[in-house]
């Protein structure tokens, strides 16, 4: 079991709840997005023309290959309590009935997928802070698609999460298919994602 | 330590400039402080414990009373080091009244006399490292470090001297000895009633 070597400095109770009040009233500035990471809120400005276009390609690709039931969604900010985080993964797959239970929030642990395409300034914590959190939140799959990664860009692919940490199921470069297990069972193109 | 330990990102001017507005325009939830720590995106930072208000309350009071007439000190105003891409919040400035006026949030590290900065849990690190590099390379000619959580035990050290963004060690004592910090400030701070 790994335990990180310092605890976010909120992680239940009274200050949560504070926190998250604080994240929910903020004046972002238009586009840009506020997170929660380990008990800091990062507001950040709206990814790049490349970042987008991987999403829009991995949203397409992903969709005829969802199991019954499950749709993937952008802009969904995802709660993981444990890790003091509220992310905004570039994409999730949730279950479609959860958007109509009523409530207005999410709770990571229910994705079946995340998936973040990294940029310079938001890269490393997309590698750390947010791969330890969604795995914390035992999100089944986290696919890291690292156009910025200093050896060249990078695919990972990481599952089957136990005690806050995940093991890779598998790495490739751009133009490699990336192998989607179980509920997905599918290969996904990468052959046209633009690197840096 | 050294400034290689931290990682400048190259400049981009168009999106420095943005960046900057949106942190002097931001709506900052009361308590909370907003920096930009790397380059790219906003931290919030939600309000400190205690103890490192009455430190920062405890030194406040002795550089008012003992600073030369000329200089001001100051809670919760921006550093900004351009060149490196930061806007940071410290605990203390030190600062000549002359250089601090108008109708922005900041002011530039060079402008700057004495920095303060007091660890916290989750931030000893960047304070220790990130920030030292920062201020040593902005040319703030004088920075003073609080560290309540090192492996020597409770310390405060007083860096000056900077040069190619380097720190030399002016002083290292423990909590309850004096520190003497040299012209044109010319004081002793006493460390006696820091809370560890």
């Amino acid at each position: 079991m790994s335990v990180p070597a310092v605890e976010p400095p909120y992680i239940r109770g009274e200050t949560w709840d504070e926190l998250l009040r604080t994240w929910e009233a903020l004046d972002v500035p238009e586009g840009w997005k506020a997170e929660i990471i380990e008990g800091y809120i990062i507001v950040r400005p709206a990814p790049s023309k490349p970042h987008t276009y991987i999403a829009s390609k991995l949203h397409r690709r992903l969709l005829p290959v969802l199991p019954e039931g499950w749709d993937v969604y952008q802009n969904v900010d995802v709660r993981i309590p444990l890790r003091s985080g509220v992310f905004q993964p570039d994409l999730v797959v949730l279950p479609e009935a959860l958007m109509l239970d009523g409530t207005p929030e999410t709770q990571a642990g229910d994705a079946a997928l995340v998936v973040e395409v990294t940029s310079r300034g938001n890269a490393g914590r997309d590698r750390v802070e947010k791969l330890a959190g969604y795995a914390r939140a035992g999100v089944p799959l986290y696919l890291l698609v690292d156009r910025v990664a200093s050896q060249g860009p990078v695919i990972t692919l990481f599952g089957e999460p136990r005690s806050g940490v995940y093991r890779t199921l598998w790495t490739g470069k751009f133009g490699d298919p990336i192998p989607l297990p179980d509920p997905f069972e599918h290969a996904i193109d990468s052959s046209d994602f633009p690197a840096g | 330590m050294s400034a290689a330990a931290t990682d400048f990102p190259a400049l981009q001017p168009d999106d420095w400039p943005e960046l900057v507005r949106n942190w002097e325009e931001l709506d900052v939830p009361p308590g909370y402080r907003a920096e930009i720590i790397d380059g790219k995106s906003i931290t919030l930072t939600p309000p400190p414990s205690l103890d490192h208000a009455a430190i920062a309350s405890l030194l406040h009071r002795q550089l008012v009373k003992r600073l030369p007439e000329e200089y001001e000190t100051f809670q919760n105003i921006g550093v900004a080091a351009s060149g490196q891409k930061r806007v940071y919040i410290p605990d203390l400035v030190v600062a000549l009244r002359d250089q601090v006026c108008g109708p922005e949030r900041r002011i530039e590290a060079d402008e700057a006399e004495l920095i303060v900065e007091i660890t916290s849990p989750s931030n000893a690190n960047h304070d220790r490292i990130n920030k030292a590099a920062v201020y040593a390379a902005g040319g703030v000619p004088l920075y003073l470090l609080v560290d309540a959580l090192g492996a020597a035990g409770p310390m405060v050290t007083l860096f000056g001297s900077p040069v190619s963004g380097v720190y030399r060690t002016l002083a290292s004592v423990k909590f309850g000895e004096p520190v003497l910090v040299p012209e044109p400030l010319g004081l002793e701070l006493d460390t006696s009633s820091f809370p560890s």
